[in-house]
């Protein structure tokens, strides 16, 4: 497995420049999951408070506002263990390179949740992220410099 | 699929397990003064009166509440005893009036500063009594369901009859508070003679004498019998969560055994202090009030009871607890009563 | 070798009877208690240990037999499901058994009868799985030559209890050992026979704090037991044979029955629970608790359950010390009680102290049991086995490494698995160690202790679950790592 990892250079290397992106990804994902694990991200209701206070201005359909304001803002503990699982899942499919495309996909969803319920002083960053993660599903750069090589190579798919 | 699911389900719990660790590290990192409190399970659970009392407690003592689970009364008097001296005890909840004796032997109490007055009136006699201070009391009582067409048994004589056959749950007195409790009622209110005379007959109106008061009160629960042996305040534990119960605790003309719980603080105390003024804070209207609502016993405090559920129950006639055999006696009382049994 | 063999098996005693040691080294003195008391709570003691133990072992022979037929006619996945539910009732807590019994046995025989009623209920299944087991191992060819021969069913059933005798001895002295040290049930329900030695124990200390008093009642407990253990003696050797005649051994009837009275026990207890989860998500204190604790639960029940599995190892390791072997059969650890004093005395402050007490106190009361349920018939069998190899020249650790670790790993497992499932349902050393919430029996038993029975009904459906997760986990370790024919 471990000399896939280097083989896939030799095989995939025009996606070297990809790779190097997803790792940048991974390791800026990772840095914001250690931020919210020390600070009081669990212990407090910083999320939930702020989805409260835009709640209202939001132009989304009925039916996710009440989602949000019934599930996200009443259970916020459990939402802010999940929400920081799922960066510390991406963190490492990306630095590692594994489970890539399943993982940008989710990406995308944590994205566009985001995008909607942090305001528009985040709109470009999130809107950067929704590309680059389907990006990273499309190409499927966890071949490049990642573990997906070794699966890819012997399972083919669309996962790998 | 399955290595994204696997993968996804391994970071979560990674995550859990660094949480976990996190929070269960070693907590003297922590420079403010810690206030330890041995209690029993009932107090410090998070549907007991502990987690409050803790919340309200720290929001202004700049302090950090540690509540210890003991087992019982015996095992949290060993505790307090062999606690080394920089992990001293502060405070100790949840001794019963016949846990008083072996709680003095071999070791000393501080008397708590309290006033008289705020107190009701059956409590007060103990507070000269004592150094420990009462926090909370019940009335024992049968407890059983209200029936229209039949009256309720309204003393023990009534608890012979045919009906009641195979039909009590109680505790046993070797291994329950609340079945020792039983047992010198019995005897105080009809002399120990006779008492045991009535036991003979009694005992083939017990179902079953559990080990412990939840196991009596679940076949109660649960139908398996139509009396058991409980606190008055029984029926509104009922109430709360099934508004059509029909659960009535019975008065009887004998009179009711009276249970009080007690705190006291070592004079080992490292932060006595803080403790006397967690003891001012349980003691408070509100505390009282938290207590009541949790624990389903009886506040220390006067007009706790004014607008709640608690209000509506009967006053009871109790009879006077000051007379508390000692170690010996019951030992003598409980040997009697297990040769009764022997002859069943 | 051999000295590190003997060095193992000579840790392995002493850290069992640490607990008496340390007791009698603290208290200096053991007291005697009045001969009346004692001689009648040890009648009482035996009597419904004795009972129970037959109708464990007769009702595990009818339930054995019902399992065939349910894996012959139902196949193998719900054969799977059905071993699952023979071991839970021993995990669940004395109340709920005794509520559920009682509801569906009207009017329930109390005093001797339900006393022994409620035991044999509670481990005839356990005892039908190991009937199961045993016949597996040791009964497949003589059935399959019985049947050739033209035997009945009956016939066959009196040869195997002939060839097994012994094991099926070893089976009824564990199940009795088990009551003899039972606790709340004979106390509920057993009237004037109530009192035994165990609860004489727990009067001793709680009543009057007489800790050598009760030390000596819980000495002469262990003697009595391992004394009893004597009358044990080497089984019948394991042999491959072929499992396709086992099935004449099923009875429909039995089958039947076994069905009917796991779909009576678990469908009462799930109707009890049913009203407990409405009320469970309207209070959040109890959802926080119970999640809460699901972690800590499953880190001791992995905990204990690795440490098993690595103490069978040991004996297994010490296989040349005869006096190991006589030792574990009849050791009985101490009284539950008196773990709690121990843990007074030595005081473990800290969250990981607690768990690492825990893991011990729990491991040194389940482990000689553990080790008598066929883990010492598995490894005399291999007496044969081991001395053809030692024959050809092989030495100690080739021995343990090639013969007797491929042959004990999958039921070391198995028993690391049951081990895991008891300790996530036991109450009783949990109360006295942790001083918080550690684990969900504690909030179980804090349910059933403060009017919540119906939640702590339910709240002991996770309580199941999580036991099932980790007895899945060292079972599927146990064959995941075992050789494989090639």
């Amino acid at each position: 497995m471990f000399a896939s990892f280097i083989d896939s250079v030799k095989y995939v290397g025009h996606l070297i420049p990809v790779a190097f992106l997803r790792i940048f990804l991974g390791y800026y994902y990772l840095q914001q999951a250690l931020l919210k694990f020390n600070g009081d991200f669990l212990a407090r209701p910083r999320l939930a408070a702020q989805i409260a206070d835009i709640l209202p201005s939001l132009s989304s359909p009925e039916w996710y506002k009440i989602l949000v304001e019934r599930l996200v803002i009443q259970h916020w503990q459990g939402f802010a263990f999940i929400i920081l699982g799922v960066e510390f899942t991406i963190a490492f499919s990306y630095l590692l390179g594994y489970v890539v495309r399943p993982v940008a996909i989710m990406g995308v969803v944590v994205s566009l949740n985001y995008l909607i319920l942090l305001g528009s002083n985040t709109d470009d960053l999130y809107r950067t992220f929704i590309a680059v993660h389907l990006m990273m599903a499309w190409i499927g750069a966890g071949r490049c410099l990642g573990f997906d090589y070794y699966f890819f190579k012997r399972r083919r798919g669309l996962w790998w | 699929m399955k290595h994204f699911l696997t993968f996804v389900a391994l970071v979560f719990f990674g995550l859990f397990l660094a949480l976990f660790v996190r929070r269960n590290q070693n907590p003297e990192n922590d420079s403010r003064p810690t206030l330890r409190i041995y209690a029993a399970s009932s107090f410090i659970k998070q549907w007991g009166p502990g987690p409050w009392l803790k919340e309200k407690f720290e929001s202004t003592c700049d302090c950090v509440v540690e509540y210890h689970d003991a087992a019982d009364s015996v095992s949290l008097i060993q505790r307090v005893k062999s606690e080394p001296k920089n992990k001293s005890v502060d405070l100790v909840l949840g001794f019963d009036q016949y846990d008083l004796e072996m709680a003095q032997v071999g070791l000393d109490w501080k008397n708590v500063k309290v006033d008289p007055q705020q107190f009701e009136e059956p409590v007060r006699p103990l507070l000269s009594r004592t150094s420990f201070t009462p926090y909370d009391w019940g009335v024992l009582a049968f407890i059983g369901h209200r029936n229209a067409d039949k009256s309720l048994p309204s003393n023990t004589d009534d608890l012979l009859a045919p009906e009641y056959a195979s039909n009590i749950s109680l505790q046993d007195p070797r291994t329950s508070s609340t079945g020792l409790q039983f047992l010198l009622w019995l005897i105080q209110v009809k002399g120990e003679e006779k008492a045991f005379e009535y036991l003979q007959k009694f005992n083939s109106q017990v179902k079953a004498w559990g080990a412990n008061w939840s196991l009596a009160y679940g076949l109660f629960q649960k139908d398996q019998v139509k009396l058991t042996f409980s606190y008055v305040t029984s029926p509104v534990a009922s109430l709360k969560e099934n508004p059509q119960s029909d659960i009535v605790a019975l008065p009887f003309a004998e009179g009711h055994p009276v249970q009080y719980e007690f705190l006291g603080i070592p004079s080992t105390c490292l932060n006595c202090d803080l403790a006397e003024k967690f003891v001012t804070l349980m003691l408070s209207h509100d505390g009282q009030r938290v207590i009541m609502d949790k624990n389903y016993m009886f506040p220390v405090i006067k007009s706790v009871t004014k607008g709640t559920m608690f209000e509506a129950i009967p006053e009871f006639k109790t009879i006077d607890m000051t007379v508390i055999p000692n170690q010996a006696e019951r030992e003598r009382i409980l040997k009697k009563w297990s040769q009764v049994r022997r002859s069943e | 070798m051999r000295n590190i063999s003997r060095l193992t098996s000579f840790g392995l005693v002493v850290f069992l009877l640490f607990p008496f040691v340390f007791l009698i080294l603290k208290l200096n003195a053991i007291s005697i208690v009045d001969h009346e008391e004692v001689s009648w709570a040890l009648k009482n003691s035996t009597l419904q240990a004795a009972g129970s133990a037959s109708l464990a072992l007769i009702l595990g022979f009818i339930f054995f037999s019902g399992i065939v037929k349910i894996k012959e006619i139902l196949g193998i996945k719900i054969f799977r499901w059905i071993e699952i539910l023979c071991l839970i009732p021993g995990m669940l807590p004395s109340l709920f058994t005794i509520l559920i019994l009682m509801s569906l046995i009207h009017p329930f025989p109390m005093g001797l009868k339900g006393i022994i009623l409620i035991h044999g209920i509670i481990y005839s299944g356990f005892i039908a799985l190991n009937i199961y087991q045993l016949v597996q191992d040791k009964a497949q060819s003589l059935v399959e030559v019985a049947y050739i021969l033209g035997a009945s069913r009956t016939q066959i059933f009196v040869q195997i209890f002939r060839l097994l005798k012994w094991e099926l001895i070893s089976l009824w002295i564990l199940i009795f050992s088990i009551c003899f040290t039972s606790f709340a049930v004979p106390l509920t329900v057993g009237g004037g026979w109530g009192t035994t030695l165990e609860v004489l124990i727990f009067e001793k200390i709680r009543l009057s704090a007489a800790w050598s008093q009760a030390l000596s009642l819980a000495l002469l407990q262990s003697v009595l037991l391992f004394l009893f253990s004597f009358i044990q003696r080497p089984g019948a050797a394991l042999e491959v044979g072929r499992y396709s005649q086992v099935p004449i051994l099923g009875g429909f009837t039995s089958g039947l029955l076994l069905i009917f009275s796991l779909l009576a026990y678990y469908g009462t207890f799930l109707l009890y629970s049913f009203r407990g989860w409405t009320q469970f998500f309207q209070l959040s204190e109890i959802v926080g608790s119970t999640l809460q604790t699901v972690p800590q639960t499953l880190i001791v029940g992995v905990s204990c359950g690795a440490m098993i599995y690595m103490m069978l190892n040991l004996t297994a390791f010490g296989w040349k010390q005869k006096w190991l072997r006589r030792f574990l059969i009849g050791f009985v650890a101490p009284s539950t009680s008196l773990a709690g004093l121990i843990v007074v005395l030595l005081r473990p402050d800290y969250f990981w102290m607690q768990i690492g007490f825990f893991t011990l106190a729990f491991v040194t009361i389940v482990f000689g049991g553990l080790y008598r349920m066929g883990f010492d018939q598995r490894l005399t069998s291999l007496k044969m086995q081991i001395e053809v190899a030692q024959v050809l020249g092989a030495h100690h650790w080739l021995i343990f490494r090639e013969v007797i670790w491929p042959q004990i790993h999958p039921m070391a497992a198995r028993l690391a698995g049951i081990a895991s499932l008891w300790m996530v349902g036991d109450f009783a050393l949990s109360r006295v160690i942790f001083s918080q919430d550690i684990v969900l029996a504690q909030v179980v038993q804090g349910l059933i202790n403060s009017y919540h029975l119906d939640i702590g009904m339910a709240v002991m459906n996770v309580v199941i679950l999580i036991g099932l997760a980790l007895y899945f986990l060292f079972e599927g370790f146990g064959r995941v790592f075992s050789y494989k024919t090639p």
